[in-house]
């Protein structure tokens, strides 16, 4: 068992890694020539190596290693981009992460028993006629060994350790050989890395980026270092190190001493072996578990200033200090949420692998666009949606893009298209699945529906076309004439629909027959704050989500009309639904409201495309609130879908405004 | 300071559970007429019935929730799950109580109409519920244990008598 803080600060950089290489190799593929990429994909199959090599990952490390090694040889120009290089590459990738995840599973150590030997020496293979040039660079650099073993710092390095340096530390200056030649520079990291938890690493030649991002190997590292550790312990931590070897070892005592013939190349030594300890970075890790609580306590904070506000205190001084309060709240949320948002690339990412996989078992031509992937998402909504993202895109290789003889048949482009695509639409995130493939035949749905008993025959006569296609959400409900390894058995797609709903935003369908299909899904930007309007029915205060609410009107009863034995009003030439709050909360119907003399209240509510009109008791004001959960015992209460605190203290409800839309 | 008061008491009683082998503590209120006990694991606090917010469409029991110094906690009411009278019982109304408990991960307020106190009970005191016929709340039941000569204590089955 490894320390837990390390290897979740490994598995969370390994996917960043693994994500970079994915993204980068897949971009080789299309621009072989790229530098940059080259050079992206290179440095991140290095760190990896370099953090699997301090967890003492050994088949990672090597795997790693030997990509590395092939990428490198593709920077030198030793060897060409080749779909067989890509191939091996993913092929890599693919080891990586099952590596990542079996290390996940066995709690942090790398599982015996797994055999990778034979694809890393099929890496290693791969354009071996280089391999003789980078021996004689090894040669090259060992030759350096011969140097004698000195006090390699300048005078601006020797004040500043000096400063640095705490009343019971130690200076030790000590010299390291590393004896293997294969995994050098990784040693070198290693024993780095080791003197940086046991001490304070002030000074490494060659510095540790210049480890990083060199290419040639490192045989020899020069030490300066602070710690608390007497020498004898020191040097056993470490020998924990294979194939590193403390060659020479000094505790300097004093820095005056050695003052002498240093002072003319001081500026340039120092600049070329940066000061490598106390680097500070801009920013931080943060586990998003605390993000929530911070969220929670700006809640708190929110709740209790709307209570200060509705206090109505009139003096001067109170009225000053409520809109400042007002404001910091504001901005203070504002950060939060900034803080959580992540933009929807980081999942996106991995679909362009996923889709050329998928493609290329089920033999069809797909072109893959991506759009908006700077588009910002709460963290918490993104590793929620990764998996209803992946049915959709799936289900339109699957079921959505012909085989290319077919769409040739009909007169298509053989490729086929599929879009990915983010976008903010006022204070919502709508992202779109669409394909330009077969499209889904909403009479076979209506069919299919009728003999699976989700709705009657008569029924289904009166359902517009957009019902009709609704029920592939259905649960239960699959078309595809087979079922394959690809899509699902008809599981999938409620459950799509179920995490949609459970993020508190909505999936649509639309679908023409033979020129494609796209899903919608719209999500709400943030969780936690939303503007609403507060109502009352029977005396109760609700909270309705302001971008549910389309207006609000005040209507006669006169205006109710019927229209195929439903109540509805007629609102700029639309017929709109009409529903009584009172109604679905248990209580007055809406014959009760026909009767009575008095103008009534009439929200009306929007979801998707579809709008209904709510009639209420009354409409009190807009405000800010924190919604919070009704907790897993009311989870599934119909009508409601979660709860805020109000000024006095007292909770009012939150109404679920698709249970009354949909 | 009444609620913090036992609070406290709870949390004390709690440190001392694990003292005695063989016995348990329970925290013991009325519902109407009868006494009923719950094992003290399961208790958080015993506050004062705040303002209850009702919520629609829910089962008959549950009375609504509260605003726990910002958790929203649903407040169950056992008098119709037990079938019992609402003014049954001879407690007056500012003796009602809610202790919240935490169940199955999950926060719950009941009230109850008064509090009797914490007790330690004999595992051996413990006896299956007599069979009464067609009775409901078998289910609910862990055992009852005679106090004293006719003071039956009902020790309830939290889980069952919430979840189901």
């Amino acid at each position: 068992m490894q320390d837990n803080g390390y290897l979740d600060m490994f598995f969370d950089e390994a996917k960043e890694y693994v994500e970079t290489l994915n993204n980068g190799i897949l971009t080789l593929e299309n621009n072989p020539g790229d530098k940059e990429t080259i050079d992206a994909v290179f440095r991140a199959a290095h760190s990896l190596k370099g953090m699997a090599a301090t967890m003492g990952f050994q088949n990672l490390t090597e795997l790693t290693h030997k990509m590395e090694n092939m990428l490198d040889r593709v920077r030198d120009g030793k060897l060409e981009v080749t779909t067989e290089f890509i191939d091996l590459l993913l092929q890599g990738l693919d080891n990586i992460q099952f590596l990542v995840e079996k290390i996940k599973e066995n709690e942090g150590e790398e599982p015996e028993g797994i055999n990778l030997e034979g694809f890393i020496q099929e890496l290693a293979n791969y354009g071996q006629q280089a391999a003789a040039v980078s021996e004689s660079d090894a040669q090259n650099s060992s030759e350096k060994t011969a140097e004698e073993f000195s006090l390699n710092l300048t005078q601006v390095e020797k004040k500043e350790l000096a400063k640095i340096k705490k009343d019971k530390e130690r200076i030790y200056h000590l010299q390291v050989v590393l004896d293997e030649q294969d995994f050098q520079s990784v040693r070198a990291f290693m024993v780095l890395k080791k003197i940086e938890e046991v001490a304070k690493l002030f000074k490494s030649i060659p510095a540790k980026d210049k480890i990083e991002e060199s290419e040639e190997p490192v045989s020899e590292l020069d030490i300066y270092a602070l710690s608390w550790l007497p020498a004898g312990e020191f040097k056993e931590e470490l020998a924990e190190i294979s194939g590193a070897e403390i060659t020479n070892f000094t505790e300097i005592e004093s820095l005056e001493m050695e003052e002498e013939n240093k002072g003319d190349d001081s500026k340039s030594l120092h600049a070329e072996h940066k000061v490598n300890s106390f680097q500070s970075s801009s920013t931080v890790r943060v586990d998003i578990s605390k993000l929530d609580t911070l969220m929670n306590m700006v809640g708190e904070l929110l709740i209790n200033k709307t209570r200060l506000q509705s206090l109505d205190i009139q003096k001067s001084k109170f009225n000053e200090i409520i809109p400042q309060l007002d404001r910091v709240t504001m901005e203070l949320h504002h950060i939060v949420m900034q803080i959580r948002m992540v933009p929807v690339g980081v999942m996106f990412s991995r679909f362009p692998r996923m889709i050329r996989d998928l493609s290329n078992k089920m033999n069809k031509e797909i072109d893959f666009v991506m759009e908006g992937q700077e588009t910002e998402l709460d963290r918490s909504i993104i590793d929620e949606l990764s998996d209803p993202l992946t049915h959709l895109l799936r289900n339109a290789i699957d079921h959505g893009i012909e085989k290319p003889e077919e769409r040739k048949a009909k007169g298509k482009d053989e490729e086929g298209r599929i879009e990915l695509k983010a976008y903010q639409k006022g204070s919502e995130i709508i992202i779109e699945v669409s394909d330009d493939g077969a499209g889904i035949d909403s009479d076979i749905i209506g069919r299919k529906a009728v003999e699976k008993g989700i709705v009657g025959e008569e029924e289904l006569d009166q359902l517009e076309r957009r019902e009709i296609l609704d029920f592939v959400f259905h649960p239960g409900f699959s078309t595809a004439a087979e079922v394959t390894d690809v899509s699902g058995r008809g599981v999938g797609m409620d459950i799509v629909r179920n995490v949609v709903k459970k993020l508190d935003g909505q999936i649509s369908i639309d679908s023409e027959l033979g020129k494609g299909s796209t899903f919608t899904i719209s999500l709400p930007l943030t969780l936690a704050i939303t503007q609403a309007l507060m109502i009352t029915v029977d005396g109760d205060t609700f909270a309705i989500p302001l971008n549910a609410v389309s207006e609000t009107l005040t209507i006669s009863p006169e205006n109710i009309k019927k229209v195929r034995g439903k109540d509805v009003i007629v609102l700029r030439e639309n017929t709109i639904p009409l529903v009584s709050a009172s109604e679905i909360f248990g209580n007055k119907n809406l014959d009760s409201f026909k009767k009575s003399d008095s103008d009534l209240s009439v929200v009306i509510l929007k979801s998707g495309d579809r709008y209904i009109g709510l009639i209420v008791e009354e409409l009190l004001n807009q405000q800010e609130i924190v919604i919070k959960s009704l907790g897993n015992y009311l989870q599934d209460t119909e009508y409601i879908s979660g709860a805020t605190i109000i000024g006095d203290g007292d909770v009012a409800l939150i109404i679920d405004v698709r249970d009354i839309v949909a | 300071m009444e609620t913090a008061q036992e609070r406290l008491d709870l949390d004390k009683a709690k440190n001392q559970n694990n003292k005695k082998s063989g016995q348990a503590q329970y925290v013991v209120f009325n519902i109407g007429e009868e006494e009923y006990g719950i094992e003290i694991e399961y208790t958080r606090e015993i506050i004062k019935s705040a303002q209850i917010t009702n919520v629609p469409n829910t089962e008959e029991h549950v009375v609504g929730v509260i605003n726990l110094r910002g958790i929203i906690v649903p407040v169950v009411d056992l008098h119709s799950r037990f079938e019992i009278d609402q003014d049954s019982g001879d407690f007056e109304e500012d003796e009602q109580r809610t202790i919240t408990v935490e169940v199955n991960e999950m926060l719950l307020g009941i009230q109850v109409d008064h509090i009797e106190g914490i007790v330690w009970l004999e595992e051996d005191s413990i006896t299956p519920a007599p069979d009464v016929e067609s009775n409901l709340r078998q289910d609910y039941l862990r055992g009852v244990c005679a106090r004293d000569e006719d003071h039956l204590l009902i020790l309830l089955d939290l889980e069952k008598t919430l979840f189901t």
